[in-house]
């Protein structure tokens, strides 16, 4: 059983110790070899870039967040509503599955583009392009668990001659959960990274721009320790949304699966 | 989650670490020139990095390879092609190679960001910056611009100075696409260009533009300007010399006779088609050769316009106030050698 | 235990069962089963003896003979009627319901749950031994023993007719088998389904039932139908009688003479 100072020596502080040491011999050796601030900024620097223009990081971020939660949340929606008709025809699943991992190879930089000039530049593109990017992992994973039922349990269902419409919905999509929470942990992550790649493309308002936008401007300046403030937060953004779904994911799992939090 | 903040932030800071040791290479091992013959041992091998493709504004650097001025100074000058976001400051600050094709307002940035670059000489004395709108829309000034797509390099200096002296209402900023076929199709756009290059190639196209000089709003930084070190300049003093030297022969050269190196450049740049070359050529030809700057002194700076052009960007807040002294970014000791 | 001339609950006429591939399970197999009986099934392993329990519950079709049950066609006998109840040889529960709500799933299925539905559930709980407290729990933090109890609560919830067991004790230890067997009989008397018990273990067949059929290896055959003349209630010391003894010899010498 793990108690609460337990949790903390294990799992908080050596990562901690860790990421100490790292800033420390990261600092030591940009000022012991002089390196040019353009090149590998110290984390003294970053650091006050970032608190020099917190509140154009912190809306910048807030943006991003934003377009990553939407993306994230319709990639749900459209990944499980796919999965529902993977799973129910053999037909659709065999001639349209192929098309689905097209998602997950097409190389999204050469796509973005494309999108700005169909669906011009603004919100509902970088949306698009966060879906495009996130959705297969909802889809793939869905489907699993979806057609991945215990075989007697189907014998079970069928047994007490249930119909098409209560085995989706008592046995199917109960099933199909953890699979899901498991997609939908990849899928948010990836939601993070397509928001930014779409704001490289798309843009904004002349007073308000993402993540993406900051660190292509930045980059574009040779404003490094603005950049690497910029793709921090562009981490911990993506750190933030990911455990959130973890945590989410495994309270479900306990509350309705009463699978512990080591299981998944 | 801690574990993949710190995983990230060690595989950024290890990434970055080669990367700094990968770019100090000293500037006294040139690159390996592959195209000379038996008198090599006499020329020294030179690197030029451009920050575009090859276009007319570096017309007159290729003038000095075609006509051989570079040879004659006892240079082997390989031009490398740039494009979108070039490094072209940090090849040249970290020593790959010896001298770079910049503007202005970039030197400054970077000086501000201890980047090791200094200016020159500058072939232009007029930016051929712009803005070009339709001439449908009716705008013929900056304050004008209202209620339309912007597309604009993200980070542009211009840019930025564009947005803090301009009200731009209603003005969405998109990224700067490299062409102009976003602005022939859609009405309400404007975009950054150089006058000598998607003016006429839009117009050629059927379109309608209109050019908005950045030198009206008093935005005019050098282009086009030749970089080097200051360790080259400190360490190399002659070579800098002959650099500078034969690219002026070059650019007064091009500008009275660009046919036969508009020739090379439309052989590596297939999409810079001759008429756009020779139209350009036309166009830059009075940025280059003022009333000023007569053809003599083509490739000067005044001190005047670097301190102009600082307080600018500290006025767009593109760099901090005190961070760069205009002084160091640019020296005139090289030009007005009779050559 | 009423009079013979009670028409068969399932009745089988030379039922022959060959799998796709080409196994032949089940060959010439004829018996009947008169409601309110309970026969149990004996055999190798192999023999087909789950495959039979499979094709009475209408899961599987036979490939030739006759198979009713109440005179209709297995399938249709389910479907119209839902009083067949399976219990498979895991306790199958869904992992993401408590306990009620499992024991209410066939309820739920057929479109029956009522306001007495509840209260029925609070009494099969009792009928198999959980608690009131049990009913909440998720099938992972119960032991085996207790979800082949809410396997078996879950089977009865719909009041069957006829009651299909496949081996449902197998995975428990002995003594916790012998109180099972002893509450499943107990239930069977207040109750008077029929019961069609599947096992290897013969004292278990022996205990339980009033007929045991033994099966031959594949493909399955009724090799020999044994009658058990023990009355009913049968309690545990049964077990121990010199009877009991003879008897579970017996069926085990047929058993040992129709193995391959």
């Amino acid at each position: 059983m793990k108690t609460k100072a337990s949790f903390f020596w294990q799992r908080v502080f050596p990562p901690a110790i860790l990421f100490g040491f790292v800033v420390i011999v990261w600092q030591i050796v940009t000022l012991a070899y002089d390196i040019p601030r353009y090149l590998l900024p110290s984390p003294l620097l970053i650091l006050q870039a970032a608190v020099d223009q917190h509140e154009q990081f912190l809306s910048a971020t807030l943006l991003t967040g934003f377009e990553a939660v939407c993306g994230f949340g319709l990639s749900l929606l459209i990944g499980v509503g796919i999965a529902f008709a993977f799973s129910q025809s053999k037909i659709i699943r065999s001639s349209c599955y192929p098309y689905a991992i097209f998602l997950q190879t097409v190389p999204i930089i050469a796509i973005a583009p494309l999108i700005i000039t169909w669906f011009g530049t603004g919100f509902q593109s970088v949306l698009l392009v966060a879906v495009i990017i996130s959705l297969f992992p909802i889809i793939t994973n869905a489907t699993t668990g979806l057609i991945s039922v215990d075989p007697e349990l189907e014998n079970l269902f069928r047994l007490y001659n249930a119909s098409r419409w209560q085995r989706l919905w008592k046995l199917q999509l109960p099933n199909s959960v953890p699979y899901i929470i498991v997609g939908a942990k990849t899928s948010s992550g990836l939601a993070v990274i397509g928001s930014i790649v779409g704001e490289f493309f798309a843009g904004y308002q002349a007073d308000q721009f993402g993540l993406g936008y900051l660190i292509l401007q930045t980059s574009n300046q040779l404003k490094t320790p603005q950049l690497f403030a910029a793709v921090i937060a562009s981490t911990l953004l993506g750190v933030i949304i990911f455990g959130t779904v973890s945590f989410v994911g495994s309270v479900i799992l306990k509350r309705f699966y009463a699978l512990s939090s080591d299981a998944v | 989650m801690n574990c993949k903040l710190t995983a990230s932030l060690f595989a950024c800071f290890a990434a970055m670490f080669f990367v700094g040791c990968g770019n100090t290479e000293p500037a006294s091992s040139p690159k390996k020139n592959f195209t000379e013959t038996q008198t090599s041992a006499e020329l020294t091998s030179v690197s030029l990095a451009l920050n575009w493709f090859p276009e007319a504004e570096h017309g007159g650097f290729y003038e000095a390879v075609v006509k051989g001025y570079y040879r004659e100074a006892g240079l082997d000058v390989r031009i490398l092609s740039g494009g979108p976001n070039a490094p072209v400051l940090q090849k040249v600050s970290g020593g790959s190679v010896q001298f770079g094709v910049s503007t202005a307002d970039r030197v400054l940035l970077g000086r501000a960001q201890e980047v090791d670059v200094v200016a020159v000489m500058s072939p232009f004395q007029e930016s051929p910056r712009c803005i070009i709108v339709h001439k449908k829309s009716g705008i013929t000034k900056f304050e004008e611009l209202k209620n339309l797509t912007l597309a604009i390099s993200p980070g542009g200096t211009f840019s930025q100075y564009l947005q803090k002296k301009l009200p731009l209402e209603g003005v969405k900023i998109v990224p700067y696409p490299g062409n102009v076929s976003q602005f022939l199709l859609d009405e309400n756009y404007a975009q950054q260009a150089y006058v000598f290059s998607e003016p006429f190639v839009a117009e050629k196209e059927g379109g309608d533009p209109h050019s908005l000089m950045a030198s009206d709003l008093g935005y005019n930084p050098y282009t086009s300007i030749l970089i080097t070190t200051s360790k080259t300049i400190s360490e190399n003093p002659a070579l800098v010399q002959k650099m500078v030297a034969a690219s002026i022969r070059g650019w007064q050269s091009y500008l009275e006779n660009p046919d036969e190196t508009n020739k090379h450049i439309n052989g590596l740049n297939p999409e810079m088609g001759l008429d756009i070359l020779a139209y350009g050529v036309k166009a830059l030809k009075p940025l280059c050769i003022t009333e000023a700057v007569p053809k003599e002194q083509l490739g000067l700076m005044t001190a005047e316009r670097w301190i102009e052009l600082a307080s600018q960007l500290v006025e767009a807040e593109a760099i901090d106030s005190d961070t760069v002294d205009p002084a160091t970014a640019f020296t005139v000791q090289f030009l007005n050698s009779s050559e | 235990m009423t009079a013979a001339m009670a028409e068969n609950l399932v009745q089988a006429n030379n039922l022959e069962m060959t799998f796709p591939q080409g196994q032949r399970a089940l060959a010439a197999v004829d018996f009947g089963i008169q409601q309110g009986e309970f026969v149990s099934i004996v055999g190798p392993s192999g023999c087909g003896k789950s495959t039979l329990l499979r094709l009475i519950a209408g899961l599987q079709e036979a490939t030739a003979g006759e198979l009713t049950v109440a005179d209709l066609n297995p399938q249709t006998a389910r479907t119209q009627s839902n009083k067949t109840a399976f219990v498979f040889q895991d306790p199958n529960l869904l992992p993401w319901r408590n306990v009620a709500d499992n024991i209410r799933l066939p309820l739920e299925l057929a479109g029956n749950v009522t306001a007495e539905t509840a209260a029925d559930i609070e009494n099969s709980l009792d009928l198999i031994g959980l608690s009131s407290a049990d009913a909440l729990k998720k099938p992972s933090m119960l032991s085996g023993g207790m979800r082949m109890r809410v396997s078996l609560a879950r089977a009865l919830i719909t009041e069957p007719n006829l009651l299909l067991l496949d081996e449902p004790f197998g995975a428990l230890d002995d003594i916790l088998r012998q109180k099972l067997n002893e509450d499943l009989l107990r239930i069977w008397q207040e109750q008077n389904w029929t019961g069609l018990f599947v096992t290897h273990n013969v004292a278990e067949a022996v205990f339980l039932s009033q007929r045991i059929f033994v099966m031959s290896a594949a493909p399955g055959t009724i090799a020999s139908t044994i009658e058990i003349p023990f009355e009913f209630p049968r309690n545990p010391e049964l077990r121990a009688t010199a009877e009991f003894a003879k008897l579970t010899g017996e069926v085990s010498a047929h058993l040992r003479g129709t193995g391959e």
